[in-house]
């Protein structure tokens, strides 16, 4: 790897961090009405978008390691998602739910990132109940 | 017949699965989760019916006493309207 490439790679983790940073205080303190407008962004998507999209959701997990807080998966999904409406990269935010048989009162919601069906940040294990996506 | 109730369908996002229906507050994100007697309210609050007639449609389905049904629907409307899920509470 290059120099350049090497400086390019830290800029976007770095980037990544900020929008962390960013995304933890929005869903502390403000309500969802207040930024659901701004998170997700409709159009075509190919094969090259997912790729770049994946490219970035490792930044966002590399980056949340890296910071001093916990940044769990709606902070790290808006922080992506911001990343991709910067690169104008189509994508869905969704919010879900365990269902009520396999809640187990700890992380019973998640979010994640996904584009054309395919999730690239947030991928764990369901059962999930999509309850809501942006866009 | 006073004012039906109706839901302030812009206020939530719901999702149905097996008995439940899971609801997303859209203005603070909050969840909730409707099982049993409340997933059963829940649809029957369609803008037809009153709070007296949703009363009388559960004293029917659940053939019990209304002075033993009434305090729950009261309260479980009272949730569903602080929430800023209904209109005519």
């Amino acid at each position: 790897m290059t120099g350049p490439d090497r400086w390019r790679l830290r800029g976007r983790t770095l980037e990544a961090m900020a929008r962390l940073i960013a995304a933890r205080g929005v869903v502390a303190v403000v309500p969802l009405e207040r930024w659901r407008g701004r998170f997700g962004l409709a159009g075509p998507v190919g094969p090259a978008a997912v790729a770049e999209a994946r490219q970035l959701a490792a930044h966002v997990r590399r980056g949340a390691g890296r910071l001093p807080f916990t940044a769990k998966c709606l902070p790290q999904a808006l922080a992506l998602s911001r990343m991709l409406r910067r690169r104008r990269i189509a994508h869905r935010l969704i919010i879900a739910a365990r269902p009520d048989a396999a809640r187990t009162g700890a992380d019973d919601l998640h979010a994640w990132i996904e584009l054309d069906g395919t999730i690239v940040l947030g991928d764990l294990p369901g059962p999930w109940l999509p309850l809501f996506s942006l866009p | 017949m006073t004012k039906p109730l109706t839901k302030r369908t812009a206020a939530f996002s719901e999702t149905a699965i097996d008995d439940e229906v899971a609801l997303l507050n859209l203005k603070d994100g909050t969840f909730f989760s409707l099982t049993g007697s409340a997933a059963a309210i829940w649809p029957l609050i369609d803008g037809t019916r009153d709070r007296a007639a949703l009363l009388a449609q559960l004293v029917q389905v659940y053939q019990a006493d209304p002075a033993e049904i009434a305090p729950d629907l009261d309260a479980f409307l009272a949730q569903l309207s602080a929430a800023g899920f209904l209109d005519g509470a």
